[in-house]
């Protein structure tokens, strides 16, 4: 048991021996108890009206969530992320959020370009559904 | 992981991480402006686990490209598309 601390197997597979695949827990891995997590990319235009990634996480309570966003799919923001910026001519407002009902996780991001043409970002997001129950 | 798909040009836009999926897990989705929830195919690289435990095999000729995924450094799941016409995961 080289490179974990903790290990536990399905019922009747060795947990010496086993796979990982086989394991209800391994430290080997990722532990935030029971997360939802994943990833994606849309095309956000820069006229201000927000575009929204709906998640619909199958829960039956609000669950706690976090979103993240990249331009280049490499440097990510966490959310929410409010920002102007100045720069090559163009003024850049940036208003995105994340929010949660029993139903959905919603990622929404507004892109707003004062000058400048008409131009489509393309934003890529990350996000973690925490499947522990919290008091919302 | 499960990859979401739209169903008109296979473009793969979204992803859910993990190995093991289930019930629940697959009766999520991710829509957007550009993907209606009705437009969204689903393709699975992993396992479903159902009730009883027992675990069935999607995509398994897959799993290198999904360790690949997993490590992100390397290849992302939104650089493939599904071949509509044989249903499989290719490079756009």
């Amino acid at each position: 048991m080289a490179d974990y601390g903790l290990r536990i197997s399905r019922d009747g597979v060795d947990v010496k021996t086993g796979d990982d695949k086989d394991m209800v827990l391994t430290s080997k891995y990722s532990n935030l108890k029971g997360n939802l997590s994943g990833s994606g990319s849309v095309s956000v235009l820069n006229n201000g009206v927000t575009v929204t990634v709906t998640i619909a996480h199958g829960l039956s309570y609000i669950p706690m969530a976090q979103g993240f966003f990249s331009e280049n799919n490499s440097a990510f923001a966490i959310l929410p992320y409010f920002n102007s910026l100045s720069g090559g001519g163009l003024y850049t407002q940036y208003r995105h959020n994340v929010t949660s009902d029993s139903t959905n996780v919603y990622l929404k991001f507004n892109i707003a370009e004062l000058l400048g043409p008409p131009y489509t970002y393309t934003v890529y997001y990350k996000h973690f559904i925490f499947i522990d129950k919290g008091k919302l | 992981m499960i990859l979401f798909y739209n169903k008109k040009n296979g473009n793969v836009f979204a992803t859910i991480d993990g190995r093991v999926h289930d019930k629940k897990q697959l009766g999520c989705y991710v829509c957007d402006s550009n993907n209606k929830k009705e437009e969204i195919g689903k393709f699975i690289i992993g396992w479903l686990e159902g009730k009883d435990g027992n675990r069935v095999e999607y995509n398994l000729d897959k799993i290198k490209l999904l360790e690949k995924f997993e490590d992100i450094t390397t290849e992302s799941p939104l650089e493939y598309k599904i071949d509509l016409k044989k249903g499989t995961l290719i490079k756009k």
